[in-house]
């Protein structure tokens, strides 16, 4: 890790989500809207190295989304900001570590993960897991009629073939391996702090978004809805819905075109959570990473 | 501009400027033409990469099945409810546990318990899917240790754990075993083997799986033979404690409409004679036919049966009850 000397490390916040998941583009657009200086993170000078951050933020200021991790590629971005936390202003280093989204089904597939990782977790370290909604990359969840079809010999078993773990499957065991990890290092003290990201919230069916992100996940990923609900003691969970720019750049007609004639294109993007017990939507793209590092939010617009 | 350049460091196609200072990107070698294809963000300098090689910072449950020692340190934590599942080869074993896994994915373990966790998620997606089979051959002869990703299939435990949704909210770690119908046959044939099962001494709950249409079909007489045996083995060889639940479960029940055959009746005596308290639950884990019986029909009476959540009156308390200190620290094997 590239720290500058004597700089505090605030917290971690670890991205993990699978192919497609959308990770990336939120790293990039939780970026721009750190320079915006409207949210709960304010930037506090520039980060050293900024080519990663630039490169993508051209992208999307332009109205094209970021594309797909490069599989070999680990980046730790590491953002000198201004906090608050219980009423104070804290400075420090907000450090967002990404990697592809192959290289967290590695993680699942092998069930290890490598010493670069295990230093991240810590008690300054949250978690955002990033699902599309919508996204080609999901994997729905083994059901009833294919089970009776498997057992009652109307089709044969995938034998010798791999098949495709179901992605709420993987999620649950991201999550059982996070837990494994702080309780090892840390303890039962600290409860891991874990937000559920449903990225590309506007793509969501409408009847869908006005249930809320938490409806969304019971209704789609089934064991990972009461996986959380029933470990409330030993996490500390969060569900978000996020919008980069409120909208699809590349499957909404004149949505781009829209955006470029704005003086900010990604002014419309948006984040919905029900963090004060009801569904409410923000403009704050920053929520989900100040809600991970534990520090005061902003809450409410609607 | 839409294009890329293949050579390292070169971010034409964020800034448009070659590094190689050619005037227009498409004159230099290294720059490809591209319409619509991703943008595949650029590595940057600050990008820190890691060897393809990494050291290993921390390894995780495997998921496929749980060995002894895997179970031992579970069950130090908290308490774990152990459900021993005996029954000949192609009962329905693992059908049940199929079952019971998808009866979590699909969120229908009705309305006051729900799915907790699992560290065995991988060898319920296995074996749900029919992708983890016994291997042809010599089997374990008893309980693997621990289990190492690559491993077959073996004589194993599987966890799953579910919690109430209201009230206490109590949680309940539950291992079943994963045992190979051989090792029934083989406990009838020879007393010998009766030291692989000396995990039941620590069971809550023992599960004698029955094959439903067999008792129901001419073949019934074998069958009730087979089974009087196998308690038999139980009460006498291995001498398991007998006030410890016993189903007789009565799988691929779909098949009979949910109807237990009348012959069930001998076995349950038999197990009675014998100092039991069977009860008979008719399970239909995954249904031929859905218009018979709805599949994961049974499972979750099984399940609630061990737990006892609502500490039913008349239920024959176990002589050594479940959360003793005792119980916590006995070991599997």
């Amino acid at each position: 890790m590239n720290m500058p000397n004597d700089e505090k490390i605030m917290a971690a916040v670890v991205l993990i989500g699978g192919p497609d998941s959308g990770k990336t583009n939120f790293i990039i657009r939780l970026w721009l809207a750190i320079r915006g200086n409207a949210g709960g993170i304010k930037q506090d000078g520039l980060p050293d190295r900024l080519e990663y951050l630039q490169s993508g933020g051209q992208k999307l200021l332009s109205g094209e989304f970021v594309g797909h991790t490069a599989h070999d590629v680990y980046n730790e971005t590491i953002i000198p900001c201004l906090v608050t936390r219980k009423g104070k202003s804290e400075k420090g280093h907000l450090i967002v570590p990404d990697c592809s989204g192959e290289r967290w089904m590695s993680i699942y597939n092998k069930r290890e993960w490598s010493t670069q990782w295990e230093e991240h977790f810590s008690e300054n370290t949250g978690c955002l897991i990033f699902i599309r909604a919508t996204s080609d990359q999901i994997i729905s969840p083994l059901d009833w009629v294919q089970c009776e079809r498997l057992w009652g010999g109307a089709v044969a078993p995938n034998d010798g073939e791999k098949y495709s773990t179901p992605t709420q499957v993987v999620i649950t065991e991201w999550l059982q391996f996070i837990r494994s990890a702080f309780v090892k290092k840390i303890g039962n003290r600290v409860l891991p702090r874990v937000g559920i990201v449903v990225a590309a919230w506007d793509r969501v069916p409408q009847e869908s978004k006005t249930s809320g992100p938490m409806a969304y996940i019971a209704q789609e990923f089934p064991l990972l809805a009461q996986f959380i609900r029933a470990n409330d003691d030993i996490f500390d969970f969060a569900v978000f819905g996020t919008s980069i720019a409120g909208g699809d750049f590349d499957h909404e007609p004149g949505f781009k075109e829209k955006c470029l004639g704005q003086n900010d294109p990604l002014e419309n993007g948006y984040v919905v959570h029900e963090l004060l017990g009801s569904l409410r939507q923000t403009s704050d793209l920053t929520l989900p990473v100040t809600w991970a590092m534990g520090v005061d939010f902003k809450l409410g617009d609607a | 501009m839409d294009g890329k350049c293949t050579k390292t460091d070169c971010t034409v196609a964020a800034t448009g400027k070659c590094l190689l200072l050619h005037a227009r990107p498409e004159d230099c070698p290294n720059y490809a033409a591209e319409t619509n294809a991703p943008t595949i963000l650029q590595e940057s300098k600050a990008v820190t990469e890691t060897a393809v090689d990494e050291d290993i910072g921390r390894r995780f449950h495997t998921g496929s099945e749980l060995g002894t020692d895997d179970a031992s340190e579970l069950m130090r934590a908290e308490y774990a409810t152990l459900i021993a599942v005996l029954g000949q080869y192609d009962v329905g074993k693992t059908c049940l546990l199929s079952s019971l896994y998808l009866l979590a994915t699909c969120a229908a373990l009705g309305t006051e318990i729900e799915f907790a966790g699992s560290l065995t998620l991988a060898g319920f997606e296995a074996r749900a899917r029919r992708l983890r089979q016994w291997k042809d051959g010599s089997l374990p002869k008893q309980m693997v240790d621990h289990t190492i990703l690559a491993d077959e299939r073996a004589p194993a435990l599987m966890h799953i754990a579910f919690r109430e949704r209201e009230h206490e909210r109590r949680r309940f770690q539950i291992l079943v075993t994963d045992l190979p119908g051989e090792w029934s046959r083989e406990l009838i044939e020879d007393a010998a083997v009766a030291s692989r099962f000396a995990f039941l001494h620590r069971a809550d709950g023992i599960v004698l799986t029955l094959d439903g249409p067999r008792f129901a079909s001419t073949l019934r007489h074998v069958e009730i033979n087979n089974a009087n045996l196998l308690l038999s083995r139980l009460a006498s060889t291995i001498g398991v404690d007998k006030s410890i639940p016993l189903v007789l479960l009565v799988s691929k029940a779909d098949e009979l409409s949910l109807e237990v055959p009348a012959s069930i009746e001998k076995v349950e005596a038999y197990a009675a004679s014998l100092g039991f308290k069977p009860k008979v639950i008719a399970v239909a884990a995954i249904s031929r036919d859905s218009g018979k019986a709805q599949s994961g029909t049974g499972v979750l009476e099984l399940i609630e049966y061990f737990l006892d959540r609502h500490q039913e009156p008349g239920r024959l308390a176990v002589t050594e009850p479940p959360h003793s200190g005792e119980r916590y620290f006995q070991q599997v094997r």
